[in-house]
């Protein structure tokens, strides 16, 4: 999936910006609701005391129709407080509930941390102020604990061991303070989300501007650089007044984008001269085929037409110096054809079609077979592979290769060929037992004009292995020789072998 | 005026070539008349009596032997002329030319050649091939009336 470069700076903006924003709102609501939580201790701790205070006296009496009078008023004072005072068994002894009194806290408390925080300070003697969250139901309060110390005047009917006598314990509705803090917390939230879009926008505005934006334009140049170049409408990219990353990369950008239009431009001479000097080939070798030829068939017409004609004339020495003339002309011929055969090999595109080699083959021996009955040359062909070719250049390839073991088993007695396939090198052989060479000069056999006889001992261009090399090296295969003196020789070809399916 | 009776057109500009070319057809006991022009105007000008054969009363040859390198105007042009005239593209025209370019081979025969000869360069073999045309297109081959 494609995500642009602007999705992804909104989307880490996003992300910082929210965690951060979060972070402070909850600092803020958590700081808050403590500072509130404080207060109210404070609160309580104050309405504790006075309680404490009016209803100290009646208790050290022994009135407790004075204490209930106390909290009933402080009932209808303050609506929203209950208020506990209990023992240290935890059982309620005054409260601004009556039907609670003589029973246990825990039917009244429900928090249940409370009651053990609460155990443990009368137990203890501690004097905590202490204010705790508790839920009923919907409703959210504040309990507060304050514990009653023995005094002075308490010891006449409590005796002085206790450290503790019991706890007062106010109960205060919190909703409001809740509904308080969540109001803030909406605030809060919608202040922040407010911020969090500015802050995005903002920023998204001017990080686009400054890096999506070029980048994006940078990667449309690039794209249509070689459009441009190729139609030659390409000019350096004019406003690259930025000194950051994203201008060093616009630097770089031009100096790559004039640097490859450089190198076009000059590929394109060179491509130019290229053609024209192939083409210049192409006229040499047409000059050749035909103005060479057409002066050597002259003097060949008319040496002929001298010793037909006027052979009266003539001298012995004059007639033979003539057939030299005519030999010679039929060699240069044959170097001409050879020549343009081996250009031609170069220049001309390869037609890849798989070709059986044994049909090749076998219409070559075809050819010569007059030559081999004659000479009665013991020929043998193997099963040959199917190789992916031109078939015209593998003709020509055999061709040579068939010929040249012709000629050099002439002078060898019961003259042998023997054409395969060797399964183990993967490479099509061609074996004679004629005159052979000295491995010495295996490389120079392949090259053009090369030759290691006399011509009056086997005649010959020095071209046919030139063009046997070229043959397979267009074909990326490979040839090589194994020869010994007077034993034979065998020419072995590696092509990539076609396999079916 | 003495109306020439012309069997074969030779086109050809080098004058050894024309020369051998007249032996070897002499030597194939060819006796038809032969015409020959020496460059590529003005075997255009004999086909279609223009320039200096304008009131010629020549008649048009029943074969033309066609060289392909030629000054001022080259055979394949001349074929081209020939070949898309209603009444010369009825002559057989024989290419008999050095080269052996597959581009000239492919380009005459796109025109309608009837034949495309290369000239050996053996002197025996060229008396051969060209009594082999001779007798071919003038003897055995049988070709509507001009």
């Amino acid at each position: 999936m494609r995500v642009s470069l602007s999705v992804k700076i909104l989307v880490v903006l996003f992300v910082s910006v929210a965690i951060v924003m979060t972070a402070v709102i909850y600092l803020t609501v958590t700081h808050q609701t403590e500072e509130m939580l404080k207060e109210v201790t404070a609160n309580s701790e104050e309405t504790a005391s006075t309680i404490y205070a009016g209803i100290k006296y009646p208790m050290s009496v022994g009135d407790s129709g004075a204490v209930e009078k106390q909290l009933l008023e402080i009932k209808d004072r303050l609506k929203n407080i209950e208020v506990f005072i209990c023992d240290t068994n935890k059982k309620i002894v005054f409260s601004t509930h009556l039907e609670s009194i003589k029973k246990d806290l825990d039917n009244f408390i429900l928090n249940k941390n409370i009651l053990d925080e609460l155990s443990y300070y009368l137990k203890s003697g501690e004097l905590p102020e202490k204010t705790f969250e508790e839920q009923i139901g919907q409703k959210k309060y504040l309990v507060h604990i304050h514990t009653v110390q023995n005094q002075e005047e308490c010891f006449r009917c409590h005796g002085p061991q206790k450290k503790v006598l019991g706890a007062i314990l106010l109960r205060k509705s919190a909703d409001k303070n809740y509904a308080a803090i969540a109001t803030l917390k909406n605030n809060n939230m919608f202040v922040s989300i407010l911020g969090i879009f500015a802050v995005i926008l903002i920023s998204h505005t001017l990080m686009v501007r400054v890096i999506s934006r070029p980048v994006k334009r940078l990667a449309a140049d690039i794209r249509e650089l070689p459009m441009r170049i190729s139609d030659g409408s390409y000019s350096v990219m004019t406003d690259v007044d930025r000194t950051d990353e994203v201008g060093d990369m616009q630097n770089s950008f031009n100096h790559m984008a004039s640097e490859l239009n450089e190198k076009t431009k000059a590929l394109e001479r060179s491509n130019i001269k290229i053609v024209k000097a192939n083409k210049e080939l192409e006229a040499f070798a047409y000059s050749v085929s035909h103005d060479l030829r057409a002066p050597l068939r002259n003097i060949d017409g008319f040496s002929k037409i001298l010793l037909d004609e006027f052979s009266q004339q003539l001298d012995e020495k004059a007639v033979h110096y003539l057939r030299r003339v005519r030999n010679g002309t039929a060699q240069m011929s044959l170097l001409i054809d050879d020549m343009l055969a081996f250009s031609k090999i170069g220049r001309t595109e390869l037609h890849l079609t798989p070709v059986n080699c044994g049909n090749i083959v076998n219409s070559i021996i075809e050819y010569y077979s007059k030559e081999i009955e004659d000479r009665n040359i013991s020929i043998e062909i193997g099963e040959l592979p199917v190789v992916r070719c031109d078939t015209i250049m593998m003709q020509s390839l055999f061709s040579n290769l068939v010929a040249n073991a012709l000629k050099f088993t002439r002078n060898t007695d019961n003259p042998r060929i023997t054409i395969g396939y060797d399964e183990n090198i993967e490479a099509i052989y061609i074996k004679d037992n004629g005159v052979g060479f000295d491995m010495e000069y295996h490389d120079k056999i392949f090259q053009v004009f090369q030759r290691l006889h006399l011509p009056e001992e086997y005649d010959g261009t020095g071209i046919g292995l030139a063009i046997v090399k070229r043959v397979v090296e267009r074909h990326k295969g490979s040839v090589w020789a194994e020869s010994e003196l007077k034993k034979g020789t065998t020419f072995f070809i590696k092509l990539p072998v076609y396999k079916e399916g | 005026m003495f109306n020439k009776f012309i069997n074969i057109l030779l086109v050809e500009d080098n004058p050894d070539d024309v020369e051998l070319t007249m032996h070897a057809l002499k030597k194939s006991n060819i006796a038809n008349p032969i015409e020959v022009v020496r460059d590529g105007q003005e075997a255009i000008d004999y086909l279609f009596y223009k320039g200096k054969y304008l009131n010629s009363k020549h008649s048009l040859p029943n074969l033309i032997l066609l060289d392909l390198k030629l000054p001022k105007v080259n055979g394949i042009e001349i074929l081209h002329k020939i070949k898309n005239d209603r009444k010369l593209k009825l002559i057989p025209v024989v290419v008999l030319t050095s080269s052996k370019e597959e581009n000239d081979i492919m380009k005459s025969y796109d025109l309608g050649v009837n034949s495309y000869i290369r000239k050996p360069v053996d002197f025996d073999q060229f008396v051969e091939t060209v009594k082999q045309i001779g007798f071919y297109w003038l003897l055995i081959n049988e070709r509507p009336q001009v």
